[in-house]
């Protein structure tokens, strides 16, 4: 229950932070700063903050590729010779999802440093 | 431990993150790139309009009100002439901001700021035609002019407005891919863009391939092959009462021959011809008059053809200020419409394709190259160090020599008597104010302020068609051209006997045809004039394309716009039906074979129609092509070929073929084996073609400006070099426009085969591409009423003053 919480609590947090500040990995600083007030093992922590951050880039790359027709991930699909260009949308969510973990781990390893 | 723990992973983190920003080796920074809050995601367009309704700008005078259609095609409604400007530079940036930059970037030779290493040879060369050069004098020219630099600066203005509001998640998608930064745009820059065009129009010269020719074969030969008049259908023909007089005595001018003596006894052999350019031409523009017309008023027609791209080269808008009303399309960069209509007139343009480039061969006094000789004295050279940054690399710096006549284009050019210097003089490094003839052609309401506004029109040069609704037509050849002696231009000329350019023709005698009896005038980038005009011109020339129009235009009557529709279209070979049947008279047909016999068939009953349909069209292209490079292919790379025209000339009558009668030359070629090789070794093609028909053969290519294949788009079409419907790989029509002169009122169709976003993630990225290659056009509304715009068809954006 705690994790799902803290999945919440990051995909909120990272959200505001696209909708807000410029700079693209700003959203680790928020699995970062969730699981050090509320992270629970190192586990969890990588969990948590893989699974916001995938859902959350999944999400938005679904809806900004639904509502334009898919036009531009085709495109960049083909440029980056993907077999399928549809494969932008996990690769994207990946790569958010491991980075967000990585920021979520640092997180709760500096909380059991201070506490 | 727990420590180690937590600054491993801190670390881990942040270099992942810092390496997803960073580019390697071409490939762009992936995190930067495929997150979604600020990589390439974000330029997916989605429901949302690219600008919001509302944007307040300091420097906006009064309210400004902007309506999109489907299209992305804007109406702008301005009150003052400022706004105006300033408005379309503000919407240019944001439909064409990468494109308008990347243009520019590579005229003043800084591609490689961008690009890296694989440019500098590029950008080089762009330094050495002085691109840079030309813009520079003719911005100097622009800050002198009031009207001018106002112009040029509400526009500058108005971009630059646009790229201090964008957020870098905003940037165009190439900027992201290639990992830079948009620059402020400049007046320098405007002035670049016309360099840009300059270049591609105008900037052909045979002169040292025609120079080698008769250093290697002689004056006589040549005369032959490369006749300097066809006199076939000019662009203006000669006046019934011949033409003006001239009040010098331009006779002994033009009939002095020193220049071509000089030739025979000083020319420097130059075996390697650098810089080969091949004339890719197919604009055609005509108007016919009431005359001919079913409504009793003119119609207007202009397809020019420019190298297809993504972005296209044009843009199209409407413009609505307190002094005009003005609907076409401009290019990127450049304030105004060029080419379109107001309320009382329209306008269009052709390549004039006549020579306004020079070449001097350099004689320096030594190997300092300090000075030079010029007029039997030892000038001093200038030397002009040229910076050229390039990404991720230290500068390299290019010395550029420049000479009274111009930058040296070619520094060791290799030639048999050692290496040689040559520069140019081109009528595009001169200072000159262009943006002002479209200024004024968008305000001009009759015949007298459409030659009016020309007068600012120096270079690239163009066959300007007229027609007003009134009822006048007019074509008239605009450009400024150096008086020329016979021959001068033609050749390689030295730094001592050629002249810095003085005596230049004057405006009034450049040709011009108004209201003609004919009922119609025309051009399509043939010869200016024939050989009576009293002035001596040379260049490179069309000899089909206008024999088709005009012979399709004096047969005309009642006509209507679908009749010129369809003459845009027109997919008829002129060449090849002046050329088949000649070469298939010399086929052997005794003894060919099943596939031979095959092919021969379907040559003799083609229509000579290149539809794209059409399977005769490829084995006629590779039947000629191969009779063309066989016949001429002992030119090598030193000379240019004879051109087809003349070959088909030649064909028509072999014993005036001068190779025929010229035993001893290497030259001499048996016509008729020559045609029976070339034929075999089209029918021995068959299987290859099988499924090819000329839509496939003919590769039309929509190449997005950094040739990226992904953000390209290829199609089926028909067309070829020296059809009205000049389309061939990369070149064809670039616009395609008809205006209907009813009644007093001006009804504008057009299409251009792009899309107004050049954007490849928009849908107008490209959506006017099928479109165009089915023939169909849009109506450009002209109306000043905004109420007519205040529908769910239009989107609005109003630009309003910020007042601090």
């Amino acid at each position: 229950m705690r994790s799902f919480l803290n999945i919440v609590l990051m995909i909120l947090f990272a959200f505001l932070t696209h909708k807000f500040i410029p700079f693209w990995w700003f959203f680790a600083i928020a699995t970062f700063l969730v699981s050090f007030a509320f992270g629970e093992s190192t586990l969890k922590s990588f969990f948590t903050g893989f699974i916001s951050v995938f859902l959350l880039w999944l999400s938005l790359s679904i809806v900004i590729s639904v509502s334009n027709n898919f036009i531009l991930i085709e495109k960049v699909g083909a440029l980056l010779s993907l077999p399928s260009s549809i494969l932008l949308i996990p690769i994207t969510a990946f790569l958010g999802g491991i980075l967000g973990a990585l920021a979520s781990v640092s997180g709760y390893l500096l909380k059991t440093i201070s506490d | 431990m727990k420590k180690i723990g937590f600054f491993l992973s801190t670390i881990i983190t942040i270099s992942s993150i810092v390496l997803l920003s960073i580019s390697f080796k071409g490939m762009p920074a992936i995190g930067k790139l495929l997150n979604p809050t600020t990589g390439f995601w974000q330029n997916a367009e989605g429901k949302k309009f690219i600008l919001p309704s509302v944007i307040s700008e300091e420097s906006i005078e009064k309210k400004v009100e902007i309506y999109f259609d489907e299209r992305k095609i804007p109406h702008i409604f301005a009150e003052t002439e400022h706004d105006l400007y300033f408005a379309q530079g503000y919407v240019i940036a944001s439909l064409r901001l990468w494109q308008m930059e990347f243009q520019v970037m590579a005229a003043d030779g800084r591609l490689s700021e961008i690009i890296g290493e694989k440019t500098i040879e590029f950008d080089k060369s762009q330094r050495r035609l002085g691109l840079n050069f030309g813009a520079r004098n003719k911005l100097k020219a622009i800050e002198k002019d009031k009207l001018a630099s106002e112009l040029l600066q509400a526009y500058t203005d108005g971009v630059n407005a646009y790229i201090e509001n964008l957020a870098p998640k905003d940037y165009p998608l190439e900027y992201k891919l290639m990992d830079y930064k948009p620059e402020l745009w400049s007046n320098y820059k405007t002035a670049l863009v016309l360099m840009n065009m300059s270049n591609i129009l105008a900037s052909a010269g045979d002169d040292i391939e025609n120079s080698n020719f008769v250093a290697k074969y002689g004056k006589e030969l040549q005369d032959k092959l490369y006749p300097k008049f066809i006199n076939l259908e000019p662009v203006i023909p000669t006046p019934k009462n011949g033409w003006f007089k001239t009040s010098n005595d331009t006779t002994t001018i033009i009939k002095d021959e020193k220049i071509v003596t000089t030739l025979n006894t000083e020319n420097k052999r130059l075996d390697k011809v650098k810089d080969p350019k091949k004339y890719h031409i197919g604009s055609n523009n005509w108007a016919i008059s009431g005359a001919k017309s079913k409504s009793g008023f003119p119609i207007l027609c202009n397809d020019p053809h420019l190298k297809f791209s993504l972005p296209s080269v044009w843009i199209e808008m409407h413009l609505s200020g307190p002094m005009s009303n003005a609907y076409g399309v401009t290019f990127p960069g450049s304030p105004g419409i060029v080419i379109g209509f107001n309320d009382n007139i329209g306008w269009g343009v052709t390549n004039s394709g006549r020579d306004v480039k020079d070449f001097y061969t350099v004689e320096y006094k030594d190997a300092t190259k300090e000075l030079y000789h010029y007029q039997n004295q030892w000038v001093k050279s200038e030397f002009v160090v040229e910076e050229i940054k390039v990404k991720g690399k230290n500068s390299v710096l290019d010395t550029v020599i420049y000479t009274k006549f111009g930058p040296i284009q070619f520094e060791d050019f290799e030639t048999q008597t050692g290496k040689q210097d040559i520069a140019i003089q081109w009528m595009a490094h001169k200072a000159s104010k262009e943006s002002l003839m479209f200024y004024h052609l968008n305000r001009a309401k009759n015949f007298d302020e459409f030659v009016e506004a020309t007068k600012y029109f120096d270079c690239p040069a163009q066959n300007i068609i007229f027609a007003s609704i009134n009822g006048d037509i007019a074509l008239r050849n605009q450009g400024k051209f150096p008086i020329n002696n016979y021959e001068q231009g033609d050749y390689l000329q030295t730094s001592n006997e050629g002249k810095v350019w003085k005596d230049f023709i004057p405006f009034e005698h450049n040709p011009m045809q108004y209201n003609p009896e004919r009922g119609f005038v025309a051009s399509a980038n043939q010869e200016s004039v024939d050989s009576t005009y009293p002035y001596y011109i040379n260049g490179g020339f069309e000899n089909y394309r206008n024999r088709v129009i005009n012979s399709k235009l004096t047969n005309l009557k009642d006509a209507t716009v679908a009749e010129m529709k369809a003459l845009q279209a027109n997919n008829f070979n002129l060449k090849a039906a002046e050329s088949l049947p000649l070469m298939l008279k010399y086929v052997n047909t005794s003894n060919l074979d099943f596939e031979e016999q095959a092919v021969y068939n379907l040559l003799n009953t083609w229509k000579f129609v290149n539809d794209k349909e059409s399977k005769a069209a490829v084995f006629y292209e590779e039947f000629f092509n191969k009779y063309y490079s066989s016949l001429w292919d002992e030119f090598g790379e030193a000379f240019i070929p004879p051109s087809e025209a003349q070959t088909i000339y030649l064909l028509k009558d072999s014993t005036k073929h001068p190779f025929i009668d010229n035993k001893t030359t290497a030259l001499i070629e048996d016509q008729k084996a020559l045609i029976n090789k070339a034929f075999k070794y089209t029918a021995s093609k068959t299987k290859e073609f099988e499924k090819v028909n000329w839509g496939k053969y003919n590769d039309v290519n929509f190449e997005h400006l950094a040739r990226i294949p992904a953000f390209s788009k290829a199609i089926e079409y028909g067309g070829n070099n020296h059809i009205v419907n000049a389309t061939r790989k990369q070149w064809g029509a670039s616009w395609r426009m008809i205006l209907d002169f009813d009644q007093g009122k001006i009804n504008g169709i057009g299409v251009y085969p792009g899309g107004q976003s050049g954007n490849p993630g928009s849908t107008q990225y490209d959506d006017m591409v099928d479109e165009w290659a089915k023939g169909e056009y849009h109506k450009l509304e002209i109306s000043k009423n905004k109420a007519d715009y205040k529908n769910e068809n239009f989107t609005k954006v109003a630009l309003i003053p910020n007042i601090k």
